[in-house]
Protein backbone atom coordinates (compact mmCIF):
# COMPACT_ATOMS: atom_id res chain seq x y z
CA UNK A 1 0.00 0.00 0.00
CA UNK A 2 0.80 3.77 -0.43
CA UNK A 3 1.70 5.96 2.45
CA UNK A 4 1.45 9.64 1.60
CA UNK A 5 4.06 11.55 3.86
CA UNK A 6 5.11 14.78 2.13
CA UNK A 7 7.62 15.94 4.86
CA UNK A 8 10.85 18.40 4.17
CA UNK A 9 13.67 15.37 4.92
CA UNK A 10 15.95 18.33 6.91
CA UNK A 11 12.93 19.20 8.78
CA UNK A 12 14.71 18.46 12.59
CA UNK A 13 17.75 20.16 10.89
CA UNK A 14 15.79 23.22 10.28
CA UNK A 15 14.13 23.02 13.77
CA UNK A 16 17.47 23.27 15.35
CA UNK A 17 18.78 25.70 12.97
CA UNK A 18 15.97 28.27 13.89
CA UNK A 19 16.08 27.31 18.33
CA UNK A 20 19.89 28.35 17.25
CA UNK A 21 18.79 31.33 15.58
CA UNK A 22 16.06 32.23 18.49
CA UNK A 23 19.04 32.29 20.88
CA UNK A 24 21.50 34.55 18.38
CA UNK A 25 18.72 36.92 18.60
CA UNK A 26 18.05 36.80 22.80
CA UNK A 27 21.76 37.18 23.26
CA UNK A 28 22.28 40.36 20.34
CA UNK A 29 24.58 38.19 18.45
CA UNK A 30 24.95 38.56 14.66
CA UNK A 31 26.20 35.36 13.80
CA UNK A 32 27.83 34.79 10.86
CA UNK A 33 28.51 31.19 8.59
CA UNK A 34 31.64 31.92 6.99
CA UNK A 35 31.36 28.92 4.03
CA UNK A 36 34.53 28.71 1.65
CA UNK A 37 37.44 25.86 0.40
CA UNK A 38 39.95 24.92 2.24
CA UNK A 39 42.74 27.28 1.94
CA UNK A 40 40.67 30.31 0.83
CA UNK A 41 41.62 31.83 3.86
CA UNK A 42 38.40 31.70 6.19
CA UNK A 43 41.04 32.03 9.46
CA UNK A 44 42.54 34.78 7.68
CA UNK A 45 39.68 36.40 7.45
CA UNK A 46 38.54 36.08 10.06
CA UNK A 47 41.91 37.67 11.56
CA UNK A 48 41.32 40.96 9.85
CA UNK A 49 38.31 41.11 11.24
CA UNK A 50 39.67 41.17 14.63
CA UNK A 51 42.25 43.99 13.82
CA UNK A 52 39.84 45.57 12.37
CA UNK A 53 36.88 45.46 14.95
CA UNK A 54 38.17 44.24 17.77
CA UNK A 55 38.44 47.37 19.69
CA UNK A 56 34.82 48.04 19.42
CA UNK A 57 33.02 44.85 18.56
CA UNK A 58 33.63 41.63 20.87
CA UNK A 59 33.99 39.06 18.08
CA UNK A 60 33.90 35.19 19.20
CA UNK A 61 34.52 32.13 16.62
CA UNK A 62 33.55 28.76 16.34
CA UNK A 63 35.59 26.49 14.06
CA UNK A 64 34.35 23.59 12.29
CA UNK A 65 37.10 21.13 11.06
CA UNK A 66 37.36 16.84 10.63
CA UNK A 67 40.11 17.16 12.75
CA UNK A 68 42.89 19.30 14.64
CA UNK A 69 42.32 22.27 16.27
CA UNK A 70 45.48 24.38 14.66
CA UNK A 71 43.01 27.14 13.35
CA UNK A 72 41.45 27.43 17.62
CA UNK A 73 45.26 27.90 18.78
CA UNK A 74 45.62 30.52 15.97
CA UNK A 75 42.80 32.56 16.66
CA UNK A 76 43.51 32.23 20.71
CA UNK A 77 47.06 33.34 20.34
CA UNK A 78 45.80 36.74 18.64
CA UNK A 79 43.51 37.43 21.66
CA UNK A 80 40.02 35.91 19.46
CA UNK A 81 37.52 33.54 22.39
CA UNK A 82 37.70 30.36 19.58
CA UNK A 83 35.78 27.03 20.09
CA UNK A 84 36.83 24.02 18.23
CA UNK A 85 34.45 21.55 16.37
CA UNK A 86 35.62 18.12 15.27
CA UNK A 87 33.33 16.80 12.97
CA UNK A 88 34.89 13.66 12.11
CA UNK A 89 34.22 12.56 8.98
CA UNK A 90 31.54 15.36 8.89
CA UNK A 91 31.90 17.53 5.33
CA UNK A 92 29.79 20.49 7.34
CA UNK A 93 28.61 21.77 10.79
CA UNK A 94 25.50 20.88 11.80
CA UNK A 95 22.77 23.24 13.63
CA UNK A 96 22.87 20.45 16.45
CA UNK A 97 26.71 20.69 16.82
CA UNK A 98 26.24 24.75 17.03
CA UNK A 99 23.19 24.14 19.39
CA UNK A 100 25.66 21.97 21.80
CA UNK A 101 28.44 24.12 21.17
CA UNK A 102 26.32 27.35 22.30
CA UNK A 103 26.01 26.66 26.34
CA UNK A 104 30.29 26.74 26.82
CA UNK A 105 30.59 30.26 24.76
CA UNK A 106 29.33 33.38 26.88
CA UNK A 107 27.11 35.02 23.92
CA UNK A 108 26.10 37.72 25.99
CA UNK A 109 29.69 39.23 26.12
CA UNK A 110 29.78 39.23 22.18
CA UNK A 111 28.54 41.24 19.38
CA UNK A 112 29.68 38.90 16.75
CA UNK A 113 30.08 35.16 16.19
CA UNK A 114 31.76 34.14 13.48
CA UNK A 115 31.18 30.33 12.60
CA UNK A 116 33.92 28.98 10.55
CA UNK A 117 32.54 25.85 8.41
CA UNK A 118 34.75 22.83 7.43
CA UNK A 119 36.44 23.80 3.97
CA UNK A 120 34.05 22.68 1.58
CA UNK A 121 31.39 24.83 -1.07
CA UNK A 122 28.89 22.06 -1.28
CA UNK A 123 27.89 20.50 2.16
CA UNK A 124 27.65 23.67 4.21
CA UNK A 125 25.14 25.28 2.27
CA UNK A 126 22.58 22.91 2.57
CA UNK A 127 22.18 23.65 6.16
CA UNK A 128 20.52 26.74 8.16
CA UNK A 129 22.68 26.77 11.63
CA UNK A 130 20.71 29.31 12.57
CA UNK A 131 23.38 32.04 11.27
CA UNK A 132 22.34 35.91 10.53
CA UNK A 133 23.71 35.92 7.20
CA UNK A 134 26.08 33.11 5.11
CA UNK A 135 29.09 34.60 4.23
CA UNK A 136 30.59 32.69 0.76
CA UNK A 137 34.44 33.21 0.65
CA UNK A 138 36.68 32.27 -2.46
CA UNK A 139 39.78 33.40 -3.67
CA UNK A 140 42.05 34.03 -6.76
CA UNK A 141 44.05 31.04 -6.80
CA UNK A 142 40.80 28.99 -6.76
CA UNK A 143 39.96 30.18 -10.22
CA UNK A 144 37.56 32.71 -11.86
CA UNK A 145 35.02 29.92 -12.37
CA UNK A 146 33.51 29.07 -8.79
CA UNK A 147 30.23 30.64 -9.06
CA UNK A 148 29.56 28.89 -12.09
CA UNK A 149 30.39 25.34 -10.66
CA UNK A 150 28.84 25.75 -7.06
CA UNK A 151 25.75 28.01 -7.52
CA UNK A 152 23.95 27.62 -4.59
CA UNK A 153 26.52 28.98 -1.86
CA UNK A 154 26.68 32.47 -4.08
CA UNK A 155 22.66 31.58 -4.02
CA UNK A 156 22.36 31.40 -0.24
CA UNK A 157 25.32 34.23 0.26
CA UNK A 158 24.51 37.95 1.56
CA UNK A 159 28.05 38.68 0.10
CA UNK A 160 31.24 36.89 -1.46
CA UNK A 161 34.09 37.73 0.10
CA UNK A 162 37.09 37.70 -2.84
CA UNK A 163 40.75 37.07 -1.13
CA UNK A 164 43.75 37.34 -2.48
CA UNK A 165 43.38 39.65 -5.05
CA UNK A 166 47.11 40.54 -4.61
CA UNK A 167 47.57 37.08 -6.85
CA UNK A 168 45.47 38.67 -9.73
CA UNK A 169 48.54 39.89 -11.55
CA UNK A 170 50.39 36.42 -11.06
CA UNK A 171 47.75 33.99 -12.04
CA UNK A 172 44.89 33.39 -15.19
CA UNK A 173 42.00 34.65 -12.81
CA UNK A 174 39.85 36.38 -15.19
CA UNK A 175 38.08 39.27 -13.36
CA UNK A 176 35.25 39.90 -15.76
CA UNK A 177 34.55 36.21 -16.31
CA UNK A 178 34.33 36.14 -12.70
CA UNK A 179 31.63 39.05 -12.61
CA UNK A 180 29.90 37.90 -15.52
CA UNK A 181 29.78 34.47 -13.71
CA UNK A 182 28.30 35.21 -10.27
CA UNK A 183 26.04 38.04 -11.83
CA UNK A 184 23.90 35.26 -13.67
CA UNK A 185 23.62 33.21 -10.25
CA UNK A 186 22.86 36.47 -7.68
CA UNK A 187 23.13 39.59 -9.74
CA UNK A 188 22.47 41.11 -6.83
CA UNK A 189 24.95 40.02 -4.55
CA UNK A 190 27.84 42.34 -3.26
CA UNK A 191 31.39 41.65 -3.35
CA UNK A 192 34.06 42.71 -1.08
CA UNK A 193 37.82 42.20 -2.96
CA UNK A 194 40.38 41.61 0.00
CA UNK A 195 43.98 40.64 0.10
CA UNK A 196 44.41 39.75 4.41
CA UNK A 197 48.10 39.34 3.09
CA UNK A 198 48.54 42.98 2.03
CA UNK A 199 45.80 44.00 4.10
CA UNK A 200 43.47 45.87 0.90
CA UNK A 201 39.91 45.69 0.68
CA UNK A 202 40.52 45.05 5.07
CA UNK A 203 38.41 47.96 5.87
CA UNK A 204 35.54 47.13 3.29
CA UNK A 205 35.07 44.06 5.18
CA UNK A 206 34.79 45.80 8.65
CA UNK A 207 32.20 48.61 7.43
CA UNK A 208 30.26 45.28 6.05
CA UNK A 209 30.42 43.68 9.24
CA UNK A 210 29.80 46.92 11.11
CA UNK A 211 26.47 47.59 9.23
CA UNK A 212 25.25 44.39 9.18
CA UNK A 213 25.78 44.05 13.02
CA UNK A 214 23.67 46.76 13.33
CA UNK A 215 20.55 45.02 11.93
CA UNK A 216 20.94 41.34 12.99
CA UNK A 217 17.38 40.61 12.19
CA UNK A 218 16.09 38.60 9.65
CA UNK A 219 18.10 38.73 6.36
CA UNK B 1 28.78 14.18 0.86
CA UNK B 2 25.91 16.33 2.61
CA UNK B 3 23.75 13.30 1.32
CA UNK B 4 24.58 11.27 4.24
CA UNK B 5 23.22 13.57 6.53
CA UNK B 6 20.13 13.78 4.42
CA UNK B 7 20.24 9.97 3.92
CA UNK B 8 20.81 9.87 8.21
CA UNK B 9 17.26 12.00 8.21
CA UNK B 10 15.26 10.26 5.58
CA UNK B 11 15.55 7.09 7.41
CA UNK B 12 15.01 8.21 10.45
CA UNK B 13 11.62 9.80 8.64
CA UNK B 14 10.73 6.82 6.98
CA UNK B 15 11.21 4.85 9.72
CA UNK B 16 8.71 7.06 12.04
CA UNK B 17 6.16 7.39 9.28
CA UNK B 18 6.16 3.19 8.76
CA UNK B 19 6.13 2.45 12.09
CA UNK B 20 3.17 4.93 12.72
CA UNK B 21 1.20 3.00 9.69
CA UNK B 22 2.15 -0.52 10.88
CA UNK B 23 3.90 -1.47 8.31
CA UNK B 24 6.14 -4.75 8.70
CA UNK B 25 7.82 -4.00 5.66
CA UNK B 26 8.84 -1.07 3.28
CA UNK B 27 10.13 -1.60 -0.32
CA UNK B 28 10.00 1.74 -1.80
CA UNK B 29 10.86 5.01 -0.76
CA UNK B 30 10.19 8.33 -3.21
CA UNK B 31 11.60 11.75 -2.50
CA UNK B 32 11.51 14.87 -4.72
CA UNK B 33 14.90 16.30 -4.62
CA UNK B 34 15.51 19.60 -6.63
CA UNK B 35 18.43 20.67 -8.97
CA UNK B 36 19.05 23.48 -6.19
CA UNK B 37 19.99 21.02 -3.60
CA UNK B 38 23.11 19.67 -5.24
CA UNK B 39 22.34 16.35 -4.28
CA UNK B 40 24.41 13.27 -6.19
CA UNK B 41 21.51 10.85 -6.73
CA UNK B 42 24.02 8.08 -6.49
CA UNK B 43 25.20 8.97 -3.34
CA UNK B 44 22.60 9.81 -1.96
CA UNK B 45 21.13 6.05 -2.59
CA UNK B 46 24.70 4.43 -1.69
CA UNK B 47 24.10 6.43 2.34
CA UNK B 48 20.21 5.13 1.97
CA UNK B 49 21.28 1.64 1.13
CA UNK B 50 23.89 1.79 4.08
CA UNK B 51 21.37 3.52 6.76
CA UNK B 52 18.29 2.14 5.71
CA UNK B 53 20.20 -1.72 6.72
CA UNK B 54 20.68 -0.20 10.56
CA UNK B 55 16.52 -0.39 11.26
CA UNK B 56 13.89 -2.54 10.78
CA UNK B 57 12.94 -1.58 7.02
CA UNK B 58 16.15 -2.69 5.29
CA UNK B 59 16.11 -3.48 1.90
CA UNK B 60 13.94 -0.69 0.57
CA UNK B 61 14.68 1.32 -2.24
CA UNK B 62 15.26 5.09 -2.86
CA UNK B 63 13.55 6.45 -5.97
CA UNK B 64 14.64 9.66 -6.34
CA UNK B 65 12.54 12.79 -8.80
CA UNK B 66 14.76 14.81 -9.71
CA UNK B 67 12.83 18.37 -10.12
CA UNK B 68 14.54 20.98 -12.95
CA UNK B 69 14.47 24.56 -11.85
CA UNK B 70 11.35 26.72 -12.69
CA UNK B 71 11.77 30.41 -12.35
CA UNK B 72 9.30 33.24 -12.79
CA UNK B 73 10.36 36.69 -13.44
CA UNK B 74 8.52 39.08 -11.64
CA UNK B 75 8.73 42.20 -13.60
CA UNK B 76 7.47 40.66 -17.11
CA UNK B 77 5.67 37.70 -15.49
CA UNK B 78 7.69 35.24 -18.00
CA UNK B 79 8.09 32.13 -16.74
CA UNK B 80 10.87 29.02 -17.78
CA UNK B 81 12.30 26.00 -16.68
CA UNK B 82 15.59 23.40 -16.87
CA UNK B 83 18.46 22.52 -15.54
CA UNK B 84 20.35 25.47 -16.44
CA UNK B 85 21.12 27.49 -13.19
CA UNK B 86 20.63 31.20 -14.41
CA UNK B 87 18.96 33.35 -12.58
CA UNK B 88 18.28 36.26 -14.93
CA UNK B 89 14.96 36.24 -17.00
CA UNK B 90 15.96 35.28 -20.66
CA UNK B 91 12.92 37.96 -21.70
CA UNK B 92 13.40 40.92 -20.40
CA UNK B 93 16.95 40.58 -17.94
CA UNK B 94 15.26 40.83 -14.77
CA UNK B 95 16.50 39.47 -11.68
CA UNK B 96 13.90 39.38 -9.24
CA UNK B 97 12.98 35.75 -9.86
CA UNK B 98 10.92 33.61 -8.00
CA UNK B 99 11.40 30.17 -7.89
CA UNK B 100 8.54 28.16 -8.91
CA UNK B 101 10.79 24.49 -8.18
CA UNK B 102 14.01 23.27 -7.55
CA UNK B 103 14.50 23.40 -4.23
CA UNK B 104 12.19 20.99 -2.94
CA UNK B 105 13.65 18.31 -0.34
CA UNK B 106 11.34 15.95 0.53
CA UNK B 107 9.74 12.81 1.42
CA UNK B 108 7.16 11.88 -0.51
CA UNK B 109 5.49 8.46 -0.31
CA UNK B 110 5.95 5.01 0.65
CA UNK B 111 5.47 2.10 -0.71
CA UNK B 112 4.80 -0.56 1.94
CA UNK B 113 2.97 -4.15 3.56
CA UNK B 114 1.13 -3.99 6.49
CA UNK B 115 -0.03 -6.92 8.88
CA UNK B 116 -2.62 -8.66 7.14
CA UNK B 117 -1.39 -8.06 3.93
Amino acid sequence: MKIAIKEDILKEEDRIGAENRREFLARGVAAFNLIGSPGSGKTSLIEAAYRELGGELAIGVIEGDLASDKDTVRLRNLGLPALQINTGRGCHLSPLMIKKALPEIDLAALDILIIENVGNLVCPVSFDLGETAKIGLISVAEGDDKPTKYPLLFREAEVVVLNKIDLVPHSDFDREAFYSGLRAINPAIGVIEISCRTGEGVEEWGSWLRERVSSPAGR
Amino acid sequence: MHEWTIADNLVRLVGEAARKEGLTEVSEVYVKVGVLRQVIPETLKTAFSHLIGEIEFAGAELKIEKIPLAVKCRDCGSKKAGDDLAFTCGRCGGIDLEILAGDELYLDYLEGKGNGE
